[in-house]
């Protein structure tokens, strides 16, 4: 077989790499993950001037081959060659922020010295120019003894040259080895200040210009008007992902509902057409309901990265971070919570204290994901009377708004204890680039959203069509023998494990139904909402809607309001899915970690229901 | 003169800084973020309704942010280099 040549993507954060992956590689990439760690590894495929196609890795961006996090650990391990089921890279492409070169210009000295095929992509040479820079690439390429291509990765500039030296650049032969181990790595300092130098002689010219990033910056990190800002912003997303996903989910809806009508069409009535009817296509639309808001914040998310304003929040919101022991990088993955924990979770890999990290993994699940929005609506459409309250604000409005505070509420809370308790010892530092602002780029925002929307769907696609067919196995059996008085769910192997958890829950308001909704609430919460609908013997309806507001009023007759107060209570803490604490234990290496978290959530959830329940019954509700 | 106390918007050069009041990762990252005695520094914004939340400097030609503590630990001379 041909060799295919293997190219590396190295670079600084903000030295625009992905963006130049994306423009090389369009939409020919996978992502996933490296084995063992929690690093996305990225690979693409490019066509070069000469014909042939090689394989383009886009690595983590780091300041250092120094291995401390590890992020930089699989950079440094996949340019020495040692990174588990990864090839070592043919040649490296370094990329550079033209308008950062002394700082940029450090780390390529320290990956040119390594000896391996290096070109440099002199990146965003737009906006040096923009920042009154201009620069002499001949002379940076003379001082590195490397090749140096001048490129605008988001308008697709000097991609063609930066191909062709790809293709110059690639040995005819493997590549030698580099020639660097790690004890013998060039003096830091050493580096830095030849860094500063090759830099002052590529500045041709420096003007200093107000820069655009600094007018904004006026403005959007002003002590006053930043904060209102940032609080506008979040206001507008949060009403973009109920109202604008509307119309989707409504379609969504109708496409499921009119495949369980085809398949009833078609299969004879039966085990196989139920298990694929209420189980299946029922358990996996109930999730796939949700991707338009998860899509809906993701959009406004990567927005917000892409122009550089999500590091100014950051920025913004330390301050009340670090109150309760936690870093303003904390408040993306916290922000990405509210859609779905598991993202969440996910994106706290840019936290870099360990602590600061866990702090964070442990409290994410309490941002009132959207999987809960169906329970809260189910419970507080039957039980919260739809009256306005202080001059014309509505009251189940109030009281789920009220659910999000608690969840927040909670949050902060547990992460006080948790830094004066389990994960005791002095708070992270908080040291971050804000880079230059841009405009995005349709097209990354895109590629970004269909790979979020990729790992969604995959999701539900295995871990919730499995757990879905075994709930609707455990709801379904065994039988029970004809002419028993009990009803299929209590006879069934679900009904008896409720039965088992009854007395724990009957303390704190719960009844059997509950306590049998529970369970299947572990694989997605929104499940409950089903769960319940099945407990209640009522006819699947065509309309979910109409399925709900049925089972509101039959849930309005059998549930005191105390009930139902504790079962919304329950539901701001508890269950977490087992997605989530699949994703929790991973991003921890272990089960120490995501065990503490369910259990301390489902204390926690006894707890606030109880607390609810005995509050409400002393007013006498 | 510590960082912590320049007016925002006066240029000014690292004088010298104090590596023993930070962690070795964090000075590690702040050298890689272009932190060097004789850089040029300049105080831009403090975050905060109450004036005390981070600080964000342009070190360089670039703009870093970071809490007072480390902040505290840069010395700072107004004036030519």
């Amino acid at each position: 077989m041909e060799h295919r040549p293997m190219i590396a993507l190295v670079g600084n954060p903000n030295a625009g790499k992905s963006a130049l992956f994306n423009a090389l590689t369009g939409a020919h990439q996978k992502v996933g993950n490296y084995p063992g760690v929690t690093v996305e590894r990225k690979l693409g495929r490019l066509a070069l001037p000469d014909g042939r196609a090689a394989d383009l890795i886009d690595l983590p961006g780091t300041y250092s081959l120094d291995a401390k996090s590890p992020d930089e650990q699989v950079t440094r391990n996949v340019v020495f060659g040692h990174q588990e089921g990864e090839r070592r890279p043919d040649l490296i492409v370094i990329v550079v922020d033209a308008a950062n070169l002394d700082n940029h210009l450090r780390f390529t000295l320290e990956l040119i010295a390594l000896g391996s095929p290096c070109i440099v992509a002199l990146n965003m040479v737009d906006l040096a120019t923009r920042d009154g820079l201009e620069l002499d690439a001949d002379q940076l390429s003379q001082d590195l003894g490397a090749p140096v291509i001048p490129t605008v990765a988001v308008r697709r500039r000097g991609l063609d040259d930066l191909k062709a030296a790809m293709v110059q650049g690639i040995p005819q032969h493997a590549a030698p080895l580099p020639v660097h181990s790690e004890h013998a790595a060039p003096d830091a300092d050493e580096l830095r200040r030849k860094a500063r130098e090759i830099a002052r002689r590529a500045i041709v010219a420096e003007t200093p210009t107000r820069r655009i990033t600094s007018q904004i910056d006026r403005v959007v990190l002003n002590p006053v008007a930043g904060p209102l800002i940032l609080l506008a912003l979040l206001f507008v997303i949060f009403q973009a992902v109920f109202a604008w996903s509307e119309a989707p989910i409504a379609m969504i809806e109708e496409t499921f509902a009119a495949l369980q009508t085809g398949v009833e069409a078609v299969l004879p009535e039966g085990f196989l057409r139920d298990l694929i009817v209420q189980g299946v296509i029922n358990g996996v639309g109930s999730v796939v309901v949700f991707l338009p808001q998860i899509l809906i914040l993701f959009f406004f998310i990567l927005m917000l990265e892409a122009t550089g304003y999500m590091t100014r929040a950051a920025f913004l919101m330390d301050g009340l971070m670090a109150r309760v022991g936690l870093s303003g990088r904390a408040f993306i993955p916290l922000l990405s919570s509210f859609a779905c924990a598991i993202p969440g979770i996910m994106a706290t890999r840019t936290i870099s204290d360990p602590k600061d990290r866990l702090t964070t993994i442990l409290i994410a699940p309490l941002m009132t994901c959207s999987a809960r929005l169906p329970v809260y609506t189910l419970i507080i459409a039957a039980f919260i009377p739809s009256t306005s309250v202080w001059g014309g604000i509505g009251l189940q409005g109030l009281v789920l708004f009220a659910l999000y505070v608690a969840g927040i509420f909670g949050a902060v809370v547990v992460a006080m204890l948790l830094r004066i308790g389990v994960i005791k010892g002095p708070g992270g530092s908080f040291l971050m680039e804000l880079p230059k602002y841009q405009m995005p780029l349709l097209r990354d925002v895109i590629i970004g959203l269909w790979q979020r929307a990729w790992i969604f769907l995959r999701r539900a696609g295995t871990i919730i069509f499995v757990t879905t067919i075994i709930l609707w196995l455990l709801l379904s059996f065994p039988k029970p023998p004809a002419g028993s008085d009990q009803s299929l769910v209590e006879y069934s192997a679900a009904g008896r494990i409720a039965s088992v958890l009854e007395p724990v829950l009957r303390p704190i308001g719960f009844n059997h139904e509950i306590a049998l909704a529970l369970i299947p609430a572990m694989a997605a919460r929104e499940v409950a909402v089903s769960a319940l609908a099945t407990a209640n013997a009522i006819e699947e309806s065509e309309d979910e809607d109409e399925t709900a507001r049925t089972l509101g009023e039959r849930l309005q007759g059998r549930w005191s309001l105390p009930t139902a107060l504790a079962f919304l209570a329950w539901f701001v803490f508890a269950p977490q899915c087992l997605s989530t604490i699949a994703v929790a234990r991973r991003e921890t290496n272990g089960w120490r970690w995501p065990l503490f978290m369910t259990a301390y959530l489902f204390a926690l959830a006894w707890l606030g229901a109880g607390a609810t329940y005995w509050t409400a019954v002393a007013f006498g509700l | 003169m510590r960082l912590t106390s320049l007016e925002p918007n006066h240029p000014a050069y690292v004088e010298s800084i104090d590596w023993n009041a930070m962690s070795e990762m964090d000075s590690r990252r702040l050298r890689e973020l272009g932190l060097h005695e004789g850089a040029s520094i300049e105080l831009l914004h403090r975050a905060g309704f109450t004036g005390r939340g981070a600080y964000a400097c342009r070190i360089g030609r670039m703009i870093v942010a970071m809490r007072a503590a480390h902040a505290g630990a840069i010395s700072v001379r107004t004036g030519a280099e």
